[in-house]
């Protein structure tokens, strides 16, 4: 597998950004992917953005799990973005980091990387704010993308809106960042309620894969299991649904990525 | 956490070389209100940590969760390159042996707040890393209170190219390593009598951990170094269990390994 580190110039952004890349290549001795002969061509890869929660930058996943070698074992590539704390919004007083993630960085990696984005092999997945990232991408464009996967997902905007506002929790400062982010009536449009596009799944043609998990001792536990009844309800492709004992960490994480590539990546 | 990709011009080496570095901060979920993240005099705990064969700095943050053990652990770690050069002193090429046991520590030292005590500096390492470690640890034992040794163990029992065929072979470029004729014989590679040396000299050798996948390649190889050690009376912990030479059991076992260390869990002041 081949690792990048860079910047990258995005227009929706106006401004150069992080980027992450996780590309196949021959395997080096000694790694569980399949050794592949010289510099023999190889199909392109399928496609997995993974998305940082609000707290972290674009390094995380590549630092806090092996997610290089779950990638080599599946052979697909990893793009993992920067987008701050916006909460993957268009902001009012900021960049419309929802269109980052949801038009041009597809097609930026498209251009950048021999990867392909095609419906069928694009994915896309993330922890906490990039689970609910994950989703409203998916929600909101589900012909774009093949599957979707929310671990731990910071599903319930508005609670999170709520409780951030007060400038109280592990988000410390984050009172300063909700009315950049939707302005200071701090109204939450529609488009940005996961649940509301859930509602609003079946007018969608192209029907959804999701893979969602929660740690069952996580303070986001009761929003995802509400978010979870009601996804039963919504005409979805699969919905893959499953929990354990475990909190809001890395060590979840690391555990749940697998087990959605695993649902989704033969 | 903080992650530090550096660059420094090592005078061991004659060139500019990079260096990863994990240094464990409280996070903000970490952070109890109000106390400040960064503590005046605080004094790290710090693991010198080896990358394998066809490996270079980046390799334990890639492929295995070592910030996030290292964040729990409360020890910095310090991620070096040597190419694949077992960690010597190269006969033609750069001395890897001395950049990584005094001039890194210096740097390091110098410019991070980690403890100089013996007993709060530590070595490891995977495959030619674990090697590298050991080999460390038993040429300068008053540097490092322990040692980790995972999936490898001492060059006499593996390492050292025997035939014109296993010096053409393999990744390692023994001519350039060893002076001829390559048989590593008095070289720091040949660690039977440094390790002979070591147990009569009756000076405190650093604890050794050793872990190996039973369905390893160098299993052998761990098990001869551990008769060597038994036979010379150096005591060193032991654990082994399913896996091969692969990175599932390196995450797996730097874990136990840093369990093992005994590590105290906070910045010292």
């Amino acid at each position: 597998m081949s690792f990048f580190e860079g910047t990258i110039y995005s227009k929706t952004l106006h401004m150069d950004t992080q980027l992450g890349v996780i590309l196949p290549q021959d395997s080096r001795p000694h790694h569980e992917g399949a050794l592949m002969p010289g510099l023999a061509p190889r199909r392109v890869p399928k496609t997995l953005i993974l998305l940082h929660g609000l707290t972290d930058s674009a390094s995380v996943w590549w630092r806090r799990t092996s997610i290089e070698r779950y990638a080599e074992l599946y052979d697909i590539a990893v793009i993992m973005p920067e987008v701050y704390k916006s909460y993957y919004q268009n902001m009012q007083y900021g960049e419309n980091y929802f269109d980052y993630i949801a038009d041009e960085l597809p097609q930026l990696c498209k251009n950048l990387f021999n990867v392909s984005i095609a419906p069928e092999d694009l994915m896309i997945a993330g922890l906490s704010m990039g689970g609910y990232g994950a989703l409203r991408c998916a929600f909101t464009y589900p012909e774009r993308y093949y599957c979707c996967g929310a671990f731990s997902a910071g599903c319930d905007v508005k609670a999170v809106r709520d409780r951030q506002a007060t400038g109280s929790g592990p988000a410390r400062g984050f009172e300063k960042t909700v009315p950049a982010i939707f302005g200071e009536k701090v109204d939450i449009p529609d488009e940005s309620d996961i649940y509301w596009l859930a509602d609003h799944l079946k007018d969608k043609e192209k029907k959804v894969r999701l893979y969602m998990t929660c740690g069952r001792q996580d303070g986001l536990y009761p929003a995802n299991q509400r978010l979870k009844e009601q996804l039963e309800h919504c005409d979805l492709e699969e919905f893959h649904y499953e929990d354990w004992d475990g909190v809001h960490e890395w060590g979840y994480w690391d555990v749940a990525v697998q087990r959605f590539l695993a649902t989704f990546v033969k | 956490m903080a992650f530090i990709q550096m660059n420094f011009y090592s005078d061991a080496l004659k060139f500019s070389t990079d260096v990863n570095i994990i240094l464990p901060t409280p996070s903000d979920v970490d952070a109890k209100g109000g106390e400040p993240y960064f503590e005046e005099g605080a004094k790290y705990q710090v693991l010198y940590l080896l990358h394998g064969t066809y490996a270079d700095h980046h390799d334990w943050t890639r492929l295995s969760s070592i910030e996030r053990y290292a964040q729990e652990a409360k020890v910095m770690v310090v991620l070096p390159s040597g190419e694949n050069s077992f960690w010597q002193d190269m006969y033609i090429g750069p001395n890897y042996f001395t950049y990584i046991t005094e001039e890194l520590p210096r740097f390091i030292r110098t410019i991070f707040p980690v403890s100089t005590a013996r007993e709060d500096t530590f070595i490891g390492g995977l495959s030619m890393g674990a090697f590298g470690a050991l080999n460390a640890a038993v040429r300068c034992p008053e540097k490092y209170a322990a040692a980790i040794c995972l999936s490898g163990g001492m060059s006499a029992f593996r390492s050292l190219p025997a035939t014109e065929e296993e010096l053409a072979a393999g990744p390692w470029p023994f001519k350039a390593i060893l002076p001829p004729p390559y048989d590593g014989k008095g070289t720091g590679m040949d660690d039977i009598p440094i390790i002979q040396k070591l147990a009569a000299s009756g000076q405190p050798v650093p604890r050794l951990y050793f872990a190996v996948g039973t369905e390893d390649f160098v299993y052998g190889n761990v098990v001869k170094t551990r008769a060597f050690l038994d036979e010379v009376g150096i005591p060193y912990t032991y654990e082994e269990g399913p896996g091969v030479h692969n990175w599932t059991f390196w995450d797996e076992y730097i874990q136990h390994g840093l369990k093992w260390l005994g590590l105290r869990g906070t910045t010292l002041r």
